[in-house]
């Protein structure tokens, strides 16, 4: 049971990682980004494949969000010169190459077969036992950390002309600002996170193939960052504990309730967020935790 | 001397001549207004003039340097700046951080500086700060400083609007329509702003619809009509033109 939370736990935690990144794109710059799991992929097979060939885990974490990161750069050059609506395409066609190259790459990714074997994080020096413990951990500092960038960033003259983008682009360019640049920045720094989130996917389950990748996952963020409130950091925070802990937790639901079938139980698990999700936009279109306020100035 | 010259300035939308073969200038200091009735091609005008819209023939210099390929956020860094005939504020930001935003070249609108510089930034935080709340006061908007730009009246937003372009130290503004939909109580407030400004040395050019606000403050006008340009002059002599009240009133007065 114990080991059952903390799993939950390191999944919320590696999905909250991911909504970080997306509140920082969508929240923040209002960049709608369909193809955020595109980013965890990279995250995930750079790490993966740079400690198998041995590369220490804690260089080929940062690697990994490094090389997502780039990766955001000339989908930044290409994809942000377009309106908001072209960037939804663009990227959810990024995230499924991604994910296709990975299927059909198969020397360097063994296709459909997966990689198996990741080193574990905190193989070495952590009993088995605790081990998920640590990353755990790991993962909380982390999040802690990533909080904490955001929460500077979007202070900083940097955070206020991305919003200011958000709010209306053609006005920063009658400032003498090029919105192209800081829509590239912020997706940089998004896509840094989920690379790392995708890492840490890596270094816990040993095992990654390109079906853990797809758009859906991409969509479990959004629908995520929507609940807990859309520019909200307390919203990201709420909506993957709220989503997560639901997705996972509620796989116990059948133990008690007799005569559901798995499948039948996944559907149910789908109809109920899709409940969720509506009575949210109906009656709290703010999200949970959003408030109709705007960012409070620095005293 | 000229700061702003356009010369044979067209500019088409599939077979509509938006603007025909159109020339004017704008002196150095100068307030000068342009007038025209729907449709006239002021707002085409402005729009080409700081690159929004293509022109399919003629030539846009400003400063004695031909611009009229530099993009729009070049050429406000060269001092030509403008405002939209619908306010185009940052809804969600306090009226505080739309005039932050605005400052030019901030050192912390890079993430290495925010790293690497912070006292820096913070330095330059605190200098902008200051310019921020001359210029709300200047303008009247210190009471609602920390209100979402998005609540404020429409004429307020034209004042943030101004505001929002004085912090770039502009060299030349370009205001469009900004008496439109404001109330007569904030149009003395903001006319007499302008008048003030272009007092202390901003050029300053005018598309304005509404005639005698116009009329009042520029000592000189051009008028549009269908796209190309009937006349020059001041208001008194402009309004005398015989092809003007043929276009602009329809003949009537």
């Amino acid at each position: 049971m114990e080991a059952y939370l903390i799993a939950i736990a390191i999944g919320i935690l590696i999905y909250m990682l991911l909504a970080f990144g997306l509140s920082l794109h969508y929240g923040f710059t209002g960049l709608i980004n369909f193809g955020h799991v595109g980013f965890f992929a990279i995250g995930a097979y750079t790490s993966a494949l740079l400690s198998l060939k041995g590369v220490p885990v804690p260089v080929s974490m940062a690697a990994a969000a490094a090389f997502a990161a780039l990766a955001a750069y000339p989908l930044g050059m290409i994809a942000l010169r377009l309106g908001s609506d072209y960037l939804a395409i663009v990227t959810l066609g990024f995230s499924e190459s991604v994910r296709m190259v990975l299927q059909t790459e198969e020397w360097l990714t063994r296709g459909m077969h997966g990689l198996p074997g990741i080193p574990r994080l905190f193989a070495g020096w952590a009993s088995p036992q605790t081990v998920d413990l640590w990353i755990m951990v790991l993962l909380l500092a982390v999040n802690a950390g990533a909080l904490l960038l955001i929460h500077l960033v979007i202070r900083s003259p940097f955070g206020r002309v991305i919003e200011a983008v958000r709010d209306n682009e053609v006005a920063v360019r009658a400032l003498g600002k090029d919105p192209a640049k800081f829509k590239t920045r912020s997706l940089m720094l998004g896509a840094g996170l989920a690379g790392l989130a995708g890492a840490f996917q890596a270094h816990y389950l040993t095992f990654i193939s390109p079906e853990q990748f797809v758009p859906l996952i991409t969509f479990y963020i959004w629908i995520a960052i929507i609940l807990g409130g859309v520019g909200r950091l307390s919203g990201v925070v709420a909506g993957t504990v709220l989503l997560v802990g639901f997705l996972e937790g509620s796989r116990f639901v059948r133990d008690f309730v007799g005569g559901i079938s798995e499948v039948q139980m996944a559907s149910v698990r789908i109809g109920i967020i899709g409940i969720a999700l509506i009575c949210v936009v109906l009656y709290r279109p703010q999200g949970l935790f959003g408030n109709t306020s705007t960012r409070r100035r620095k005293a | 001397m000229t700061l702003l010259s356009i010369t044979g300035l067209s500019a088409s939308f599939g077979g509509f001549k938006a603007l025909d073969d159109v020339t004017l200038e704008v002196r150095k200091g100068e307030l000068v207004g342009v007038i025209g009735t729907n449709g006239a091609g002021k707002s085409t005008l402005f729009s080409v003039v700081t690159g929004y819209i293509p022109p399919t023939t003629g030539c846009v210099r400003f400063a004695d340097e031909d611009i009229t390929g530099v993009a729009v956020h070049q050429r406000v860094r060269r001092g030509l700046a403008r405002t939209f005939q619908v306010p185009r504020e940052f809804s969600q930001l306090t009226v505080f951080d739309n005039m932050m935003a605005a400052a030019p070249d901030q050192r912390g609108e890079k993430l290495m500086a925010l790293v690497f510089a912070r006292r820096e930034v913070a330095r330059e935080e605190a200098r902008h700060a200051e310019r921020v709340h001359e210029l709300l006061a200047f303008l009247n908007l210190s009471r609602v400083a920390d209100e979402p730009a998005g609540k404020l009246s429409g004429g307020q937003k034209k004042l943030l609007e101004l505001g929002r372009l004085l912090m770039l130290e502009p060299r030349c503004i370009l205001l469009d329509e900004p008496f439109a939909g404001v109330n007569p109580v904030l149009i003395e407030e903001l006319s007499a702003r302008i008048v003030e400004l272009n007092q202390r040395g901003l050029t300053v050019a005018i598309i304005e619809h509404n005639l005698d606000e116009l009329a009042r403050i520029v000592p000189r006008m051009y008028v549009m009509d269908r796209g190309r340009v009937i006349a020059e002059g001041a208001p008194d002599s402009v309004l005398a033109n015989e092809r003007v009240r043929e276009a602009y009133m329809g003949g009537v007065i």
